[in-house]
Protein backbone atom coordinates (compact mmCIF):
# COMPACT_ATOMS: atom_id res chain seq x y z
CA UNK A 1 0.00 0.00 0.00
CA UNK A 2 1.46 3.35 -0.99
CA UNK A 3 1.60 6.14 1.42
CA UNK A 4 0.49 9.60 0.40
CA UNK A 5 -2.50 8.48 -1.57
CA UNK A 6 -3.72 11.91 -2.47
CA UNK A 7 -1.63 14.95 -3.19
CA UNK A 8 -2.89 18.26 -4.37
CA UNK A 9 -1.59 19.65 -7.62
CA UNK A 10 -0.12 22.59 -5.78
CA UNK A 11 1.78 20.23 -3.56
CA UNK A 12 3.25 18.52 -6.56
CA UNK A 13 4.04 21.67 -8.49
CA UNK A 14 7.74 21.32 -9.04
CA UNK A 15 8.30 23.82 -11.83
CA UNK A 16 11.12 25.57 -9.97
CA UNK A 17 12.72 22.28 -9.12
CA UNK A 18 12.44 21.19 -12.74
CA UNK A 19 14.23 24.36 -13.82
CA UNK A 20 17.01 23.66 -11.37
CA UNK A 21 17.24 20.11 -12.65
CA UNK A 22 17.66 21.31 -16.22
CA UNK A 23 20.35 23.68 -15.02
CA UNK A 24 22.09 20.72 -13.47
CA UNK A 25 22.12 18.85 -16.74
CA UNK A 26 23.37 21.73 -18.85
CA UNK A 27 25.74 23.36 -16.35
CA UNK A 28 29.52 23.32 -16.60
CA UNK A 29 30.12 22.75 -12.92
CA UNK A 30 30.33 19.29 -11.45
CA UNK A 31 27.09 17.43 -10.77
CA UNK A 32 28.06 16.95 -7.17
CA UNK A 33 28.41 20.66 -6.59
CA UNK A 34 25.09 21.35 -8.20
CA UNK A 35 23.41 18.69 -6.10
CA UNK A 36 24.74 20.33 -2.97
CA UNK A 37 23.42 23.65 -4.16
CA UNK A 38 20.09 22.05 -4.98
CA UNK A 39 19.93 20.46 -1.56
CA UNK A 40 20.68 23.79 0.12
CA UNK A 41 17.91 25.41 -1.91
CA UNK A 42 15.47 22.71 -0.85
CA UNK A 43 16.38 23.33 2.76
CA UNK A 44 15.74 27.04 2.27
CA UNK A 45 12.31 26.26 0.87
CA UNK A 46 11.68 23.87 3.82
CA UNK A 47 10.60 21.18 1.36
CA UNK A 48 12.65 18.66 3.20
CA UNK A 49 11.33 19.68 6.60
CA UNK A 50 9.81 16.62 8.23
CA UNK A 51 7.35 18.78 10.16
CA UNK A 52 5.97 20.34 7.02
CA UNK A 53 5.66 16.87 5.48
CA UNK A 54 3.55 15.81 8.38
CA UNK A 55 1.29 18.81 7.91
CA UNK A 56 0.80 17.98 4.25
CA UNK A 57 0.05 14.40 5.02
CA UNK A 58 -2.60 15.44 7.50
CA UNK A 59 -4.66 16.56 4.53
CA UNK A 60 -4.04 13.46 2.56
CA UNK A 61 -6.04 10.26 2.88
CA UNK A 62 -2.88 8.42 2.17
CA UNK A 63 -1.38 9.37 5.50
CA UNK A 64 -1.10 6.36 7.70
CA UNK A 65 -3.73 7.21 10.27
CA UNK A 66 -6.33 8.11 7.70
CA UNK A 67 -5.56 5.16 5.51
CA UNK A 68 -5.97 2.87 8.45
CA UNK A 69 -9.26 4.51 9.27
CA UNK A 70 -10.40 4.25 5.67
CA UNK A 71 -9.69 0.60 5.35
CA UNK A 72 -10.53 -0.69 8.76
CA UNK A 73 -13.86 -2.40 8.77
CA UNK A 74 -16.54 -0.22 10.31
CA UNK A 75 -20.22 -0.36 11.00
CA UNK A 76 -21.22 1.15 7.71
CA UNK A 77 -18.49 0.50 5.23
CA UNK A 78 -15.98 -2.27 5.45
CA UNK A 79 -12.94 -2.69 3.38
CA UNK A 80 -13.67 -4.77 0.36
CA UNK A 81 -11.41 -6.39 -2.09
CA UNK A 82 -12.28 -6.30 -5.76
CA UNK A 83 -12.29 -10.06 -5.88
CA UNK A 84 -15.52 -12.02 -5.61
CA UNK A 85 -16.05 -15.35 -3.97
CA UNK A 86 -13.36 -17.89 -3.24
CA UNK A 87 -10.23 -15.90 -2.73
CA UNK A 88 -11.53 -12.48 -1.75
CA UNK A 89 -9.58 -12.01 1.43
CA UNK A 90 -6.48 -13.79 0.28
CA UNK A 91 -5.79 -11.12 -2.30
CA UNK A 92 -3.48 -8.27 -1.37
CA UNK A 93 -4.99 -4.80 -1.69
CA UNK A 94 -2.25 -3.64 -3.98
CA UNK A 95 -2.25 -5.57 -7.18
CA UNK A 96 0.85 -6.02 -9.24
CA UNK A 97 -0.45 -3.59 -11.81
CA UNK A 98 -0.14 0.17 -11.93
CA UNK A 99 1.55 0.31 -8.55
CA UNK A 100 3.38 3.54 -9.19
CA UNK A 101 0.86 5.29 -11.37
CA UNK A 102 -0.87 8.33 -9.94
CA UNK A 103 -3.98 9.70 -11.52
CA UNK A 104 -5.75 13.03 -11.29
CA UNK A 105 -9.18 13.40 -9.75
CA UNK A 106 -11.23 16.57 -10.23
CA UNK A 107 -13.61 17.02 -7.33
CA UNK A 108 -16.88 18.84 -8.03
CA UNK A 109 -19.47 19.63 -5.36
CA UNK A 110 -23.19 19.32 -6.07
CA UNK A 111 -25.70 21.47 -4.21
CA UNK A 112 -24.84 23.04 -0.88
CA UNK A 113 -21.87 20.87 -0.06
CA UNK A 114 -18.66 22.96 0.04
CA UNK A 115 -15.90 22.80 -2.55
CA UNK A 116 -12.83 20.98 -1.42
CA UNK A 117 -9.53 22.73 -2.03
CA UNK A 118 -7.59 21.91 -4.10
CA UNK A 119 -10.08 20.91 -6.73
CA UNK A 120 -7.68 18.52 -8.42
CA UNK A 121 -6.00 15.81 -6.40
CA UNK A 122 -3.76 12.91 -7.23
CA UNK A 123 -4.36 9.39 -6.08
CA UNK A 124 -2.60 6.11 -6.50
CA UNK A 125 -4.19 4.13 -9.35
CA UNK A 126 -4.34 0.91 -7.37
CA UNK A 127 -6.63 2.35 -4.69
CA UNK A 128 -10.25 1.37 -4.41
CA UNK A 129 -12.95 4.00 -4.82
CA UNK A 130 -13.68 3.55 -1.12
CA UNK A 131 -10.46 5.41 -0.27
CA UNK A 132 -11.67 8.52 -2.08
CA UNK A 133 -15.10 8.35 -0.47
CA UNK A 134 -13.57 8.13 2.98
CA UNK A 135 -11.26 11.02 2.18
CA UNK A 136 -14.21 13.18 1.16
CA UNK A 137 -16.18 12.21 4.28
CA UNK A 138 -13.28 13.23 6.47
CA UNK A 139 -12.52 16.48 4.69
CA UNK A 140 -16.18 17.49 4.61
CA UNK A 141 -16.81 16.22 8.15
CA UNK A 142 -19.81 14.24 6.95
CA UNK A 143 -20.80 10.73 7.89
CA UNK A 144 -22.02 9.85 4.39
CA UNK A 145 -21.28 11.27 1.00
CA UNK A 146 -22.62 10.29 -2.44
CA UNK A 147 -20.08 10.25 -5.25
CA UNK A 148 -20.68 10.11 -8.97
CA UNK A 149 -18.43 9.73 -11.98
CA UNK A 150 -19.09 12.17 -14.83
CA UNK A 151 -22.37 13.21 -13.20
CA UNK A 152 -23.80 9.87 -14.28
CA UNK A 153 -23.23 6.87 -12.05
CA UNK A 154 -21.94 5.82 -8.67
CA UNK A 155 -19.19 3.22 -8.95
CA UNK A 156 -18.95 0.32 -6.54
CA UNK A 157 -16.81 1.09 -3.51
CA UNK A 158 -14.49 -1.76 -4.35
CA UNK A 159 -13.80 -0.65 -7.92
CA UNK A 160 -10.25 0.15 -8.82
CA UNK A 161 -9.75 3.88 -9.32
CA UNK A 162 -7.15 3.29 -12.01
CA UNK A 163 -9.67 1.32 -14.08
CA UNK A 164 -12.29 4.03 -13.60
CA UNK A 165 -9.81 6.69 -14.66
CA UNK A 166 -8.83 4.71 -17.77
CA UNK A 167 -12.42 4.31 -18.88
CA UNK A 168 -14.04 7.57 -17.86
CA UNK A 169 -11.31 10.20 -17.81
CA UNK A 170 -11.89 13.61 -19.36
CA UNK A 171 -8.68 15.48 -20.25
CA UNK A 172 -6.71 13.00 -18.16
CA UNK A 173 -8.83 13.72 -15.09
CA UNK A 174 -11.47 11.55 -13.48
CA UNK A 175 -14.37 13.85 -12.66
CA UNK A 176 -15.94 12.93 -9.34
CA UNK A 177 -19.00 14.85 -8.18
CA UNK A 178 -20.06 14.63 -4.58
CA UNK A 179 -23.11 15.62 -2.58
CA UNK A 180 -24.83 14.89 0.69
CA UNK A 181 -27.98 13.38 -0.76
CA UNK A 182 -28.79 11.28 -3.80
CA UNK A 183 -28.24 13.37 -6.92
CA UNK A 184 -28.43 10.87 -9.74
CA UNK A 185 -30.80 8.14 -8.64
CA UNK B 1 -28.69 -17.38 -30.75
CA UNK B 2 -31.99 -16.85 -28.94
CA UNK B 3 -31.84 -20.40 -27.61
CA UNK B 4 -28.37 -19.80 -26.25
CA UNK B 5 -29.50 -16.58 -24.57
CA UNK B 6 -32.44 -18.40 -23.06
CA UNK B 7 -30.17 -21.13 -21.70
CA UNK B 8 -27.92 -18.49 -20.15
CA UNK B 9 -30.94 -16.73 -18.64
CA UNK B 10 -32.29 -19.96 -17.18
CA UNK B 11 -28.95 -21.36 -16.06
CA UNK B 12 -28.96 -22.46 -12.44
CA UNK B 13 -26.69 -23.73 -9.68
CA UNK B 14 -27.40 -26.25 -6.94
CA UNK B 15 -26.62 -24.68 -3.61
CA UNK B 16 -26.37 -26.13 -0.14
CA UNK B 17 -26.65 -23.49 2.56
CA UNK B 18 -25.58 -24.44 6.07
CA UNK B 19 -25.98 -22.22 9.09
CA UNK B 20 -22.60 -21.12 10.35
CA UNK B 21 -21.47 -22.85 13.55
CA UNK B 22 -21.15 -19.46 15.22
CA UNK B 23 -24.89 -18.74 15.00
CA UNK B 24 -26.57 -22.14 15.08
CA UNK B 25 -28.38 -23.29 18.23
CA UNK B 26 -26.73 -26.18 20.09
CA UNK B 27 -27.97 -29.68 19.31
CA UNK B 28 -29.51 -28.67 16.00
CA UNK B 29 -29.63 -31.58 13.58
CA UNK B 30 -28.00 -31.27 10.20
CA UNK B 31 -31.33 -31.32 8.40
CA UNK B 32 -32.51 -28.36 10.50
CA UNK B 33 -29.48 -26.22 9.83
CA UNK B 34 -29.13 -27.06 6.16
CA UNK B 35 -31.17 -25.88 3.18
CA UNK B 36 -30.88 -26.96 -0.44
CA UNK B 37 -31.99 -24.67 -3.19
CA UNK B 38 -31.46 -23.86 -6.83
CA UNK B 39 -30.23 -20.35 -7.53
CA UNK B 40 -30.24 -18.78 -10.94
CA UNK B 41 -26.86 -17.88 -12.36
CA UNK B 42 -28.25 -14.56 -13.54
CA UNK B 43 -29.44 -13.25 -10.21
CA UNK B 44 -27.92 -11.91 -7.02
CA UNK B 45 -27.18 -14.19 -4.10
CA UNK B 46 -28.48 -11.63 -1.62
CA UNK B 47 -31.96 -11.93 -3.14
CA UNK B 48 -32.18 -15.43 -1.68
CA UNK B 49 -31.31 -14.44 1.89
CA UNK B 50 -34.89 -13.75 3.09
CA UNK B 51 -36.14 -17.15 1.91
CA UNK B 52 -33.19 -18.93 3.53
CA UNK B 53 -33.61 -16.98 6.77
CA UNK B 54 -37.31 -17.86 6.84
CA UNK B 55 -36.41 -21.52 6.44
CA UNK B 56 -33.52 -21.71 8.90
CA UNK B 57 -34.14 -18.71 11.14
CA UNK B 58 -35.69 -20.66 14.02
CA UNK B 59 -32.40 -22.43 14.56
CA UNK B 60 -30.34 -19.27 14.79
CA UNK B 61 -29.04 -18.31 18.23
CA UNK B 62 -28.39 -14.63 17.52
CA UNK B 63 -31.17 -12.06 17.46
CA UNK B 64 -31.87 -10.55 14.07
CA UNK B 65 -34.25 -7.80 13.01
CA UNK B 66 -33.85 -7.81 9.28
CA UNK B 67 -33.68 -10.49 6.59
CA UNK B 68 -30.87 -8.70 4.73
CA UNK B 69 -28.96 -6.64 7.25
CA UNK B 70 -25.94 -8.27 8.90
CA UNK B 71 -26.29 -11.50 6.94
CA UNK B 72 -23.65 -12.77 4.55
CA UNK B 73 -22.42 -15.97 2.95
CA UNK B 74 -19.09 -17.68 3.24
CA UNK B 75 -17.56 -20.33 1.02
CA UNK B 76 -14.78 -22.38 2.61
CA UNK B 77 -14.46 -19.73 5.30
CA UNK B 78 -14.10 -16.87 2.82
CA UNK B 79 -16.82 -14.19 2.63
CA UNK B 80 -18.76 -14.17 -0.63
CA UNK B 81 -19.59 -10.80 -2.19
CA UNK B 82 -23.24 -10.17 -2.92
CA UNK B 83 -22.71 -7.60 -5.64
CA UNK B 84 -21.78 -9.97 -8.46
CA UNK B 85 -24.15 -12.34 -10.28
CA UNK B 86 -24.40 -15.81 -8.73
CA UNK B 87 -22.92 -17.52 -11.78
CA UNK B 88 -19.82 -15.33 -11.66
CA UNK B 89 -19.33 -16.03 -7.97
CA UNK B 90 -19.76 -19.75 -8.50
CA UNK B 91 -17.43 -19.95 -11.51
CA UNK B 92 -14.70 -17.98 -9.77
CA UNK B 93 -14.90 -19.94 -6.53
CA UNK B 94 -15.35 -23.40 -8.05
CA UNK B 95 -11.98 -25.07 -8.38
CA UNK B 96 -13.24 -28.22 -10.03
CA UNK B 97 -14.33 -26.69 -13.29
CA UNK B 98 -14.12 -29.21 -16.10
CA UNK B 99 -15.52 -29.03 -19.57
CA UNK B 100 -16.36 -32.70 -19.63
CA UNK B 101 -17.81 -34.29 -22.71
CA UNK B 102 -18.72 -37.51 -20.96
CA UNK B 103 -22.51 -37.14 -20.71
CA UNK B 104 -23.05 -40.45 -18.90
CA UNK B 105 -20.59 -39.48 -16.22
CA UNK B 106 -22.14 -36.02 -15.88
CA UNK B 107 -25.58 -37.54 -15.45
CA UNK B 108 -24.52 -39.03 -12.12
CA UNK B 109 -22.48 -36.07 -11.00
CA UNK B 110 -24.28 -33.38 -9.04
CA UNK B 111 -22.21 -30.28 -8.57
CA UNK B 112 -23.11 -28.51 -5.37
CA UNK B 113 -22.02 -25.06 -4.24
CA UNK B 114 -21.59 -25.29 -0.49
CA UNK B 115 -22.14 -22.05 1.36
CA UNK B 116 -22.40 -21.07 4.99
CA UNK B 117 -24.88 -18.43 6.12
CA UNK B 118 -23.39 -16.10 8.71
CA UNK B 119 -24.79 -13.32 10.85
CA UNK B 120 -23.04 -10.71 12.95
CA UNK B 121 -23.04 -7.06 13.93
CA UNK B 122 -19.65 -6.58 12.33
CA UNK B 123 -19.19 -7.50 8.71
CA UNK B 124 -16.05 -9.34 7.74
CA UNK B 125 -13.47 -7.74 5.52
CA UNK B 126 -14.23 -8.08 1.84
CA UNK B 127 -17.96 -7.55 2.14
CA UNK B 128 -19.90 -4.42 1.27
CA UNK B 129 -22.45 -4.17 4.10
CA UNK B 130 -26.00 -4.76 2.97
CA UNK B 131 -27.67 -2.17 5.17
CA UNK B 132 -30.65 -1.21 3.06
CA UNK B 133 -31.95 -4.55 1.83
CA UNK B 134 -33.58 -4.93 -1.54
CA UNK B 135 -33.41 -1.25 -2.41
CA UNK B 136 -29.63 -1.28 -1.94
CA UNK B 137 -29.32 -4.23 -4.31
CA UNK B 138 -31.52 -2.47 -6.84
CA UNK B 139 -29.58 0.76 -6.46
CA UNK B 140 -26.27 -1.01 -6.90
CA UNK B 141 -27.55 -2.87 -9.98
CA UNK B 142 -28.90 0.36 -11.49
CA UNK B 143 -25.58 2.17 -11.18
CA UNK B 144 -23.72 -0.81 -12.61
CA UNK B 145 -25.99 -0.63 -15.63
CA UNK B 146 -25.41 3.13 -15.91
CA UNK B 147 -21.70 2.46 -15.88
CA UNK B 148 -22.04 -0.25 -18.53
CA UNK B 149 -24.21 2.05 -20.65
CA UNK B 150 -21.58 4.79 -20.37
CA UNK B 151 -18.89 2.38 -21.55
CA UNK B 152 -21.04 1.09 -24.41
CA UNK B 153 -22.23 4.43 -25.73
CA UNK B 154 -19.82 7.04 -24.41
CA UNK B 155 -22.53 8.49 -22.18
CA UNK B 156 -25.30 7.34 -19.88
CA UNK B 157 -27.97 9.24 -21.82
CA UNK B 158 -29.74 6.15 -23.06
CA UNK B 159 -30.30 4.70 -19.64
CA UNK B 160 -31.01 8.05 -18.03
CA UNK B 161 -33.68 8.74 -20.59
CA UNK B 162 -35.57 5.58 -19.69
CA UNK B 163 -38.88 6.34 -18.03
CA UNK B 164 -39.38 5.38 -14.40
CA UNK B 165 -41.92 2.66 -15.34
CA UNK B 166 -39.43 1.26 -17.86
CA UNK B 167 -36.71 1.18 -15.25
CA UNK B 168 -39.00 -0.47 -12.73
CA UNK B 169 -40.01 -3.02 -15.36
CA UNK B 170 -36.33 -3.63 -16.09
CA UNK B 171 -35.67 -4.48 -12.43
CA UNK B 172 -38.88 -6.48 -12.09
CA UNK B 173 -37.95 -8.53 -15.14
CA UNK B 174 -34.95 -9.79 -13.17
CA UNK B 175 -36.98 -10.51 -10.05
CA UNK B 176 -39.84 -12.15 -11.93
CA UNK B 177 -37.59 -13.80 -14.53
CA UNK B 178 -39.25 -12.39 -17.64
CA UNK B 179 -36.52 -12.61 -20.22
CA UNK B 180 -38.49 -10.94 -23.00
CA UNK B 181 -39.19 -7.88 -20.82
CA UNK B 182 -35.55 -7.77 -19.84
CA UNK B 183 -34.24 -7.99 -23.40
CA UNK B 184 -36.75 -5.42 -24.62
CA UNK B 185 -35.38 -2.77 -22.28
CA UNK B 186 -31.77 -3.92 -22.57
CA UNK B 187 -31.96 -3.48 -26.33
CA UNK B 188 -32.83 0.18 -25.82
CA UNK B 189 -29.36 0.70 -24.42
CA UNK B 190 -27.33 -1.37 -26.82
CA UNK B 191 -26.95 -0.89 -30.56
CA UNK B 192 -24.33 -3.44 -31.49
CA UNK B 193 -22.97 -1.70 -34.57
CA UNK B 194 -22.55 1.56 -32.62
CA UNK B 195 -20.88 0.21 -29.52
CA UNK B 196 -17.81 2.28 -28.59
CA UNK B 197 -16.35 0.07 -25.91
CA UNK B 198 -17.33 -3.25 -24.36
CA UNK B 199 -17.97 -3.47 -20.61
CA UNK B 200 -15.80 -6.39 -19.56
CA UNK B 201 -14.48 -7.56 -16.23
CA UNK B 202 -11.72 -10.10 -15.92
CA UNK B 203 -11.50 -12.31 -12.86
CA UNK B 204 -8.04 -13.78 -12.62
CA UNK B 205 -6.28 -15.87 -10.01
CA UNK B 206 -4.44 -13.90 -7.34
CA UNK B 207 -5.07 -10.37 -8.58
CA UNK B 208 -7.99 -7.97 -8.20
CA UNK B 209 -10.70 -7.80 -10.83
CA UNK B 210 -9.62 -5.99 -13.98
CA UNK B 211 -11.94 -3.75 -15.92
CA UNK B 212 -9.98 -2.88 -19.06
CA UNK B 213 -11.00 -0.44 -21.74
CA UNK B 214 -11.95 -2.59 -24.72
CA UNK B 215 -12.69 -0.37 -27.68
CA UNK B 216 -14.41 -1.69 -30.78
CA UNK B 217 -12.18 0.21 -33.20
CA UNK B 218 -11.74 -3.03 -35.09
CA UNK B 219 -14.86 -5.09 -35.60
CA UNK B 220 -13.03 -8.36 -35.31
CA UNK B 221 -11.37 -7.84 -31.95
CA UNK B 222 -10.95 -11.26 -30.40
CA UNK B 223 -10.79 -12.22 -26.77
CA UNK B 224 -7.17 -13.08 -27.34
CA UNK B 225 -6.45 -9.51 -28.47
CA UNK B 226 -8.01 -8.22 -25.26
CA UNK B 227 -6.08 -10.65 -23.05
CA UNK B 228 -2.85 -9.73 -24.83
CA UNK B 229 -3.52 -6.06 -24.11
CA UNK B 230 -3.75 -6.76 -20.38
CA UNK B 231 -0.50 -6.14 -18.59
CA UNK B 232 -0.42 -9.58 -16.98
CA UNK B 233 1.52 -12.78 -17.33
CA UNK B 234 -0.70 -15.81 -17.83
CA UNK B 235 0.40 -19.40 -17.85
CA UNK B 236 -0.10 -21.24 -21.12
CA UNK B 237 -2.56 -23.74 -19.71
CA UNK B 238 -5.25 -21.32 -18.61
CA UNK B 239 -8.95 -21.70 -19.38
CA UNK B 240 -11.38 -18.95 -20.25
CA UNK B 241 -14.78 -19.44 -18.67
CA UNK B 242 -17.84 -17.34 -19.39
CA UNK B 243 -21.22 -18.21 -17.87
CA UNK B 244 -19.80 -21.57 -16.84
CA UNK B 245 -18.77 -22.40 -20.39
CA UNK B 246 -15.19 -22.76 -21.56
CA UNK B 247 -14.74 -20.54 -24.60
CA UNK B 248 -12.01 -20.16 -27.19
CA UNK B 249 -9.82 -17.09 -27.06
CA UNK B 250 -10.36 -16.59 -30.78
CA UNK B 251 -14.02 -15.66 -30.25
CA UNK B 252 -15.13 -12.14 -31.15
CA UNK B 253 -15.45 -10.12 -27.99
CA UNK B 254 -18.54 -8.19 -29.08
CA UNK B 255 -20.34 -11.41 -30.01
CA UNK B 256 -19.48 -12.83 -26.61
CA UNK B 257 -20.85 -9.73 -24.95
CA UNK B 258 -24.05 -9.93 -26.93
CA UNK B 259 -24.60 -13.54 -25.92
CA UNK B 260 -23.21 -13.77 -22.43
CA UNK B 261 -23.38 -10.35 -20.78
CA UNK B 262 -24.68 -10.54 -17.22
CA UNK B 263 -27.69 -8.85 -15.70
CA UNK B 264 -25.60 -5.87 -14.56
CA UNK B 265 -24.51 -5.06 -18.12
CA UNK B 266 -20.97 -6.44 -17.81
CA UNK B 267 -19.40 -9.46 -19.45
CA UNK B 268 -17.50 -11.43 -16.81
CA UNK B 269 -14.56 -13.42 -18.06
CA UNK B 270 -13.02 -15.84 -15.62
CA UNK B 271 -9.50 -17.01 -16.22
CA UNK B 272 -8.80 -20.34 -14.58
CA UNK B 273 -5.61 -22.30 -14.35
Amino acid sequence: MNSGVLLSESETDTSEISTRQSDLISGDESIKGKLEEFSAKLNELRLGDPNSDAEEQENSPGSKSQREESFESSENVSKSSTRPAGSITSIPDVGPLKTDLRIKIRLQPIGAVPQIQPRVCQISANQQFLALTKFLCKRLKRKHIHCYINNAFAPALNQNIGDLWSQFKVNDELIVSYCESVAFG
Amino acid sequence: MEELRERVWKGSINVEVMLSDSIVLPNTSISEKCHHLVVLRESFLALYIPAIVRKLGQNVSSIYEDCYKQWWFECNGVPVSWEYPCGVLFDSSCNSFTASTDKDKDAYHLQMWKLHLCHGHKYPRGIIPLVDGLSQIQDYWKHQWKQACFILNGSAKRIMSLSIPDFEAFWLSILSRHQLDYMKIRDKMITLDRVKCVPIRFILPDIPILQPTVSTDTNKKSLNDVIDSLDINLQNDYKIVIQGIEVYSSENVLDLYNLFASIDGFLYIIIKR
